[in-house]
Order: C-alpha cells, then structure tokens, then sequence
C-alpha cells in the first residue's frame, strides 16, 4: 500500500540567521495543514527553539555543520525532526517551568508546553529532537 | 541594520520595532539599540505592533533589558504584542513581572496611573 504521508526535508547551515527562513518554512506547512494561526505559531515557534539549541548547544554556535530539520504529515498528525552531528545533549531539562526572570533556559519548556510530545534521540548518526502535534 | 524608529511623543519616549522577527540572530543587536537609547530613568514605551515571532532567547534579552530599566527605576512598558506573542508571553509569565499593554495609548495610561514613576514590578 503507498505512503500517503507527505514529507519534506530542509537542511540548513547552522547559522543562527537561518533559523527564521525555518520558521517561515513550518508555519507555512502547517496551515497548509489545516492547522489555525494559533497552532501554526506554537509549531513554529517550537521547531525554532529546536533549531537553535542544536546549533547553540550541539554545535557550540560555530557555523560550516548541518541542521537538518524533516516534516511529516500523516493521517495521525505531524511531526518535525530537527537532527544534528553535534555534541550530545547529557541530561534533559527539567520539567519544570523556568523562572519568569531567568534569561535563558525556555527552550525546552516551549516545545513541552505547545506539542504533544518532544523527544530526544541519539545514536551513531547523530542527535534529533522530534516535535509531535496530533491533528483533530 | 535599524531595528527601531524614534517616535516623537509628549508624553515619553516611544521607540517602534521595524522588523517582524526577534530570534537569536537579531534580538541582542536590537536590544542593544535600544539600551544606547536609553535616556536615564527616563519611561520608554516599546511598541512591538509590527512583530510577528520572537523566540526564547529574544525573550531573554527582554528580560535582560526589563532589568535594567528596573535597575534606573524607570518605566518601561512594551505595546502592540499580537495574541499569539501574548500567549507565549503569559505563558513565560513575563506579564507577572513586566509590563504589557495592548497599544500605545494604554502603554503611556499605565505609566501614568503609576504613582511611583517607576516600573510596577520594580519591587519583585
């Protein structure tokens, strides 16, 4: 039986400059989708903060490496993957909302918050964030 | 590149954004335009109408920049965040410890019914 799902890869130079050409990209998928300006903002927003932690944090900030960020829409929902061939993230963040005067450290409690899962996979090929969002 | 428009206004300084998005590649250079505008304890009101995504590190500056208007007792108020930039900001609970308005006008009201003359979160 075919794959109905539609998929797209974006790969980009981990150029913090790039990150908005990104989230210009997934907000337009996701009304595409269906999805309302409400929903297509908390998407855009979350694959963003994914972006830049993998070029902030996996890759210490230093361009010339691949993100490489992978939509999927199905009939289950959608799900981006933001993947990396940087320095392994150690420990995940706590669950816990960030103080309202801290100056960093909102990243992951944004994605928590406005997706339905946030995972985080590594193995020999590398590090991914995957974003999931059910769609009703 | 200018990320912010002067505006004359009697009754405070009044800065305009002129770009759509704050990320991490833009914020710190914006927001250090607006600190070397920074008149002492003089209120500003930022006027954030024509934005349309910021992320969790231009949200840090933010917070870097309420600060320091904290710090010389000055108001600072910021107007026009669209509802979803709101969202993300209530969520941040940022509206717990800074000042929102929904537009210009309501920005400079706010200031005016503070009897302090300084921020309303100046305390925290």
């Amino acid at each position: 039986m075919a794959d109905s799902a539609k998929t797209l890869l974006v790969q980009i130079d981990s150029r913090l400059e790039m990150t908005s050409l990104v989230g210009t990209c997934i907000r337009a998928l996701c009304l595409d989708a269906g999805l309302d300006e409400m929903a297509a903002y908390q998407v855009q927003t979350c694959t963003i903060e994914a972006v830049n932690n993998a070029i902030i944090h996996a890759y210490g900030g230093q361009s010339g490496h691949s993100v490489e960020i992978r939509w999927r829409l199905d009939d289950a929902g959608l799900s981006i993957q933001v993947g990396d061939h940087g320095k392994t993230m150690a420990e995940m963040p706590p669950e816990i909302a960030p103080d309202p005067l801290a100056e960093s450290g909102r990243g992951w409690w944004i994605m928590r918050q406005w997706m339905d899962s946030v995972d985080y996979e590594t193995d020999g090929t590398g590090n991914r964030v995957i974003l999931r969002k059910l769609l009703a | 590149m200018r990320y912010w428009l002067e505006q004359e206004d009697d009754r405070g300084d009044l800065l305009q954004l002129q770009v759509k998005q704050l990320t991490a590649a833009s914020a710190p250079q914006a927001f250090e335009e607006v600190r070397q505008r920074m008149h002492a304890a003089r209120p500003l009101v930022m006027d954030m109408r024509q934005l349309d995504f910021i992320d969790s590190s231009a949200i840090g500056e933010l917070v870097l920049l309420g600060r320091q208007f904290r710090t010389r007792a000055a108001a600072f108020v910021i107007s026009g965040l669209s509802p979803p930039l709101m969202g993300l900001v209530e969520m941040m609970r940022l509206n717990q410890v800074m000042d929102f308005s929904p537009d210009v006008d309501g920005a400079f009201a706010k200031m005016a019914t503070d009897t302090s003359g300084a921020d309303s979160h100046h305390g925290r």
